[in-house]
């Protein structure tokens, strides 16, 4: 009982300070920090206090608790790697539109007597 | 100069029979152009009508349709009614405005300054006889020091409350409303509130010849709309043919105190104001020598600027201008001098081979200027396109793809005002001798394909016939790069919503299909590739990739069908 709590104590620990750290350094963008923030919270918590999580299983009646953390942790996850597509595509959108208006502009630099953009 | 038939349309209610007796009228009496007089909720008929479609239109806006005004069954409907009448001013080749304070106020007709034109409200100067002033003495009290006169319908938006209860600080003067209406009633208790004071009178509805001899013989004339509804006054008008000086509402963005110049032939009093109203009245009726003077200006601006025969004369210019402004539009191709505004977009990787061989051959047709877009060349392509007498644009921060530089060079062509695009590979195999009849055939449709179906190997043809299943289309050569865009496709095919497609084939026709827009097929031959082989086509497993992601477009697109010629 007493190694499992060091290990699991010293993981979220870690995770904590890593993310905070990263955060700090401006390494991770203060939005997505947010919930990089609030993952090092839980972590932190559940190392901390390993008995939460099977109260809150027996809680909702799951007869194996830590199922549970792995369903929460799954979908989490999921979720997350699904926005992060969503911003991915929005910025690949972007870049290739910053790209074009880059191409214009410059031939309108160059060309200042036939290129001239008046709007996007 | 000939005489051209105008086909005047005007107000009717909403009626089935209506499309059918627009069609009879067009066909009977070949109008050149055709005007409206809005708002009218038939002619909205006229955007379905082909032979209504085929001829120049003039809008005369008359009044703004407020959403205070409308009925609450008939507010649900608005919404729709805008669209329409958005279509409608967008079909339009002119708009015709009575004032200019209307239109800076009009909100529907922001969109389409450009083609709006001022023409006031005219008067027809011999329709008012001369009339002496003692005219129409019977209808006034003898005692009255000062004749007032208004004229409208008994409604709620023409004030006549607020000119009752001003008239009760004004003993010596006598008020004559002409006019019947749903307000009666109500003007009626205003009355009874005020005491029944001798001195204003409802004289009811009364023919011309009545309206006349009271203008005549009145002191001054009153307007007090209290609504924008009241758009011009044209009562305004005939006040100024009797040489009268008027007090009107200075009603915000209503031509009103366009026609009423402050201080000039009348005077604006506060809209609603009862004490302002008592004032104004008071002042001008002691101010004898001023209502002259007022009434005499009235006079010179109505001949100066009311005078129907100098409005039509200008409704006349904007009818030739409509027409002319069509005729150079529906001249044939080959008979335009001016130089037809249309680019041609070639997106090139690594072409050196032939992207100046086809540049020459392109601008050599003379028609249309050429823009290549490099996308990140290693090779000589962007000197030798320019050196052809291509304008080039280089895609220089990472590789777009072949849309993606098609896209940039149609975004170019919007913001340098080019009215449409064609596109072509840099490879040589569209013929630009096409190019013309390309045009040609998009003078009817948004969209042209040049398809040459017969190119196909029997895995391109396969993945047709499949993604002609998946989409329903009935294009025989979905893929061909050889195509045209108008102006309307060229913008939809701008934005950020075609920007993350890859290829320019059935990606781009489901987005051009959803806005509505029409795509036709015109049969061309195209040449071998000089270079290469064609970039999808290349190796299974790119086939592969290539059929998947299509597929899923098409999937993710799944129940949007409509009609492509």
């Amino acid at each position: 009982m007493k190694s499992y709590y060091l290990v699991t104590a010293s993981m979220g620990l870690c995770l904590a300070v890593a993310i905070l750290y990263l955060v700090r350094r401006d390494h991770i963008y203060i939005r997505d920090g947010l919930f990089w923030i609030v993952v090092a919270a839980v972590s932190l918590a559940l190392s901390l206090w390993p008995g939460l999580i099977d109260r809150v299983g027996s809680a909702m009646g799951i007869s194996y608790p830590p199922a549970l953390l792995f369903l929460v942790a799954i979908v989490v996850l999921v979720l997350r790697s699904l926005m992060a597509d969503l911003a991915l595509t929005q910025l690949r959108r972007d870049l290739r539109r910053i790209n074009q208006k880059i191409a214009i502009v410059e031939h309108a630099a160059k060309n200042p007597a036939t290129g001239e953009c008046k709007e996007d | 100069m000939r005489c051209p038939v105008w086909l005047r349309l005007v107000f009717a209610p909403i009626s089935p029979a209506y499309p059918f007796w627009l069609w009879r009228a067009i066909r009977r009496w070949k109008p050149e152009v055709i005007h409206f007089h809005l708002p009218n909720v038939s002619a909205f008929w006229a955007l379905l009508l082909p032979s209504a479609r085929r001829l120049p239109w003039v809008i005369h806006w008359h009044s703004d349709v407020e959403r205070s005004r409308i009925r609450r069954a008939l507010r649900l409907l608005y919404p729709y009614y805008r669209l329409v009448e958005q279509a409608l001013l967008d079909r339009a080749d002119a708009i015709v405005v009575t004032s200019p304070q209307y239109l800076a106020a009009s909100e529907p007709l922001a969109r389409w300054r450009e083609k709006c034109h001022v023409v006031p409200l005219g008067l027809a100067m011999e329709r008012l006889p001369d009339l002496p002033s003692s005219a129409g003495a019977e209808y006034w009290s003898s005692a009255a020091k000062s004749r007032l006169l208004a004229i409208g319908r008994l409604t709620y938006y023409k004030g006549f409350a607020t000119l009752i209860r001003a008239m009760s600080a004004l003993p010596d003067a006598q008020l004559i409303i002409v006019g019947e209406g749903e307000e009666r009633q109500n003007l009626e208790r205003e009355l009874a509130n005020e005491g029944n004071p001798g001195n204003v009178r409802l004289l009811g509805a009364a023919d011309d010849a009545t309206c006349n001899r009271l203008l005549a013989s009145c002191n001054i004339f009153c307007l007090s709309s209290c609504e924008r509804t009241e758009a011009f006054g044209i009562v305004l008008l005939e006040a100024m043919r009797y040489g009268k000086p008027m007090v009107a509402s200075r009603l915000p963005g209503s031509g009103v105190t366009w026609v009423v110049e402050d201080g000039v032939n009348g005077m604006l009093v506060p809209v609603d104001d009862v004490s302002a109203w008592s004032d104004a009245l008071r002042y001008l009726s002691t101010a004898s020598q001023l209502r002259e003077t007022m009434g005499n200006n009235g006079s010179r601006r109505l001949h100066r600027t009311f005078d129907i025969a100098d409005v039509s004369r200008r409704i006349d210019q904007i009818y030739q201008q409509a027409l002319s402004v069509r005729a150079d539009i529906d001249r044939p191709l080959a008979m335009r001098t001016v130089r037809m505004p249309v680019l041609a977009v070639i997106p090139a990787l690594d072409e050196a081979e032939t992207i100046g061989e086809v540049v020459s051959a392109v601008i050599a047709g003379g028609l249309i200027d050429v823009l290549v877009v490099d996308d990140g060349s290693r090779d000589d392509t962007a000197k030798l396109a320019a050196e052809a007498g291509a304008m080039v644009l280089r895609v220089t921060l990472a590789p777009q793809g072949a849309w993606g530089a098609i896209q940039t060079g149609i975004r170019y062509a919007i913001s340098n005002g080019y009215a449409g695009v064609v596109t072509m590979d840099a490879d040589g195999q569209h013929e630009p001798g096409y190019i013309a009849q390309l045009i040609e055939v998009g003078r009817s449709v948004d969209v042209v394909i040049g398809a040459y179906p017969e190119r196909g190997s029997s895995v391109r043809r396969i993945a047709w016939a499949w993604f002609r299943r998946l989409t329903g289309f009935e294009l025989a050569d979905l893929t061909s790069g050889f195509r045209y865009y108008n102006q309307k496709a060229c913008e939809l095919l701008a934005g950020q919503e075609a920007t993350l497609l890859d290829y320019q084939d059935i990606g781009v026709l489901l987005l051009l299909r959803h806005a509505g827009l029409s795509i036709a097929e015109m049969p061309v031959v195209m040449g071998r590739r000089r270079t290469g082989g064609s970039k999808i086509f290349s190796s299974w497993w790119a086939v592969g990739t290539y059929m998947l992601e299509t597929t899923l477009l098409c999937m993710a697109r799944w129940g949007i069908k409509s009609k492509a010629k």
